[in-house]
């Protein structure tokens, strides 16, 4: 979710129980309001396995399905918890949650009910949130308590949110005997963001999983997911591929690409020639590795990275299609576009609309198509699989 | 004696009608051969805009251009040039 310099990146991370197959512990997120609002849910279903991902899963299925019809979460709270299939063994309804309910003004509430106390960082230290306690009494002897509050998230704060399986890590070692625990998480993540004052939300949700399964001795004793809200400039890049259509456009171009702000791709041959041109500027091509199908990447002053065109951008929707992930494709020119691409959260094609009569060559292959249509498919690859925000432009 | 300079187009057309094959000719070259060249790419040379340079894939040896280029082709004038070099004794 984003303004044009607000982006919010939410992301988690997870470990299952030790020889579990299935969580217990359910992260949802949804995008809501024509993007404008975020509702995260994580669940922890009591038990663990199948049992616990079900319960877990009913919880954050309704939670975000409800907070969009109700704006009174205890009646969330309540239709949750009496919803939900009681135990036999233990004659409980149960599965904790945290739900976060987050706006493009970073208006953000929080509803927990039994996980761990959500934190809210803001540069380097964990900011104390006002909680309201709100009692909900099912019978005289079943009376839960839900924690509620509301902030306004600014720039550059960091929402972090766990299951028990990141607090109690540990728990009954003889260094942690009642677990890792809230303060030390805290420190941890404090310490964490001092390191790498940028760091993405993937990168802390698994950093702080990765430690609590390390006070766990490598074997979780419960699932351990953390969930990570990072309020951010987004990351851009342009991309800029084609000749345009008029000669008298190359000025254009190259200007355009020259005054970006984020990363620059420039992805064809011509067009590396023609921005090479402009800003006077040489061209390197790296021949260290090569790969038969697509031609070597090079480097310009300037230019985050220079590709061939067609081959290559055929190769990157290729892999977005298929969903390969990047760790199995060889180090070539579309993966390099690949890395840029998907770490980047708004992307701008700019793409040059001149066909090159060469490629209309019938000896080469079928599978070159133009590059308007390509560069369509990657558009929308990446908003439906990575929804990123792209926008194309034509020259 | 000056390096022979081989630049391999790796521009769309070249890369895909053979020139991928041609930057691996290295590895097919004999080591007293190969330490008198100078292998680079080049984004796109720009010979496929005219037809009148011939046609794709095109590698520049030593500046001189040859269009249709396949392995043999190169291997021979690099070969070519190298014996030049040695009579020459340059």
């Amino acid at each position: 979710m984003m303004q044009e310099n607000r982006f919010i990146e939410v992301d988690h991370f997870q470990i299952f129980k030790a020889h579990q197959h299935v969580g217990g512990d359910v992260f949802a997120c949804e995008k809501i309001d024509n993007d404008n609002r975020i509702i995260l849910v994580l669940s922890d279903g009591l038990g663990s396995g199948i049992k616990a991902s079900v319960l877990a899963t009913l919880t954050a299925t309704m939670a975000t399905k409800f907070i969009v019809s109700y704006r009174d979460l205890k009646s969330i709270a309540r239709i949750i918890m009496t919803t939900l299939p009681v135990c036999k063994e233990r004659l409980i309804s149960y599965a904790t949650f945290t739900i976060v309910d987050i706006d493009a003004s970073g208006i953000t509430r929080v509803i927990e009910y039994g996980n761990p106390a959500f934190l809210l960082i803001r540069e380097t230290m964990a900011l104390d949130v006002s909680r309201k306690t709100e009692e909900i009494i099912f019978s005289p002897e079943d009376k839960r308590l839900v924690y509620y509050s509301e902030f306004k998230a600014e720039f550059g704060d960091r929402i972090v949110f766990c299951s028990d399986g990141v607090t109690q890590a540990g728990m009954g070692a003889s260094a942690t005997p009642l677990g890792w625990g809230d303060s030390a998480l805290a420190n941890f993540v404090c310490s964490a963001v001092k390191i790498a004052e940028n760091i993405s939300a993937r990168e802390l949700a698994r950093q702080i999983v990765s430690k609590a399964h390390r006070i766990d001795e490598g074997k979780a004793k419960d699932d351990i997911t953390c969930g990570v809200i990072y309020l951010r400039q987004p990351r851009k890049t342009l991309i800029v591929s084609g000749p345009p259509i008029k000669q008298e456009k190359d000025k254009e171009l190259a200007h355009r690409l020259k005054e970006f702000i984020g990363l620059k791709i420039i992805a064809g041959g011509t067009t590396a020639n023609i921005v090479a041109r402009e800003w006077e500027q040489d061209i390197s091509v790296d021949i260290a590795v090569i790969d038969p199908e697509i031609p070597p990447h090079s480097r310009m002053e300037g230019v985050s990275l220079v590709t061939e065109g067609i081959l290559t951008l055929c190769k990157v929707s290729e892999i977005l299609e298929k969903g390969i992930s990047l760790e199995l494709i060889k180090n070539n020119a579309a993966r390099k576009i690949l890395e840029i691409l998907l770490n980047s959260d708004i992307i701008h094609f700019l793409v040059g609309t001149k066909i090159n009569d060469v490629h209309q060559d019938p000896n080469m292959p079928v599978e070159i198509e133009i590059r308007r249509t390509i560069v369509k498919k990657i558009k929308q690859l990446l908003e439906k699989k990575h929804l990123k925000k792209v926008y194309l432009e034509y020259i | 004696m000056k390096k022979i300079k081989v630049t391999i187009c790796t521009g769309t057309a070249c890369y895909v009608l053979g020139n991928s094959q041609l930057l691996v000719m290295k590895d097919d070259l004999k080591p007293e051969l190969l330490k008198w060249i100078d292998f680079e790419g080049s984004n796109c040379l720009k010979y496929c805009k005219d037809a009148s340079f011939g046609k794709a894939p095109f590698v520049l040896i030593n500046g001189k251009l040859m269009a249709q280029a396949t392995g043999p082709k190169v291997k021979d004038e690099i070969e070519r040039l190298y014996l030049d070099m040695l009579d020459g004794g340059e």
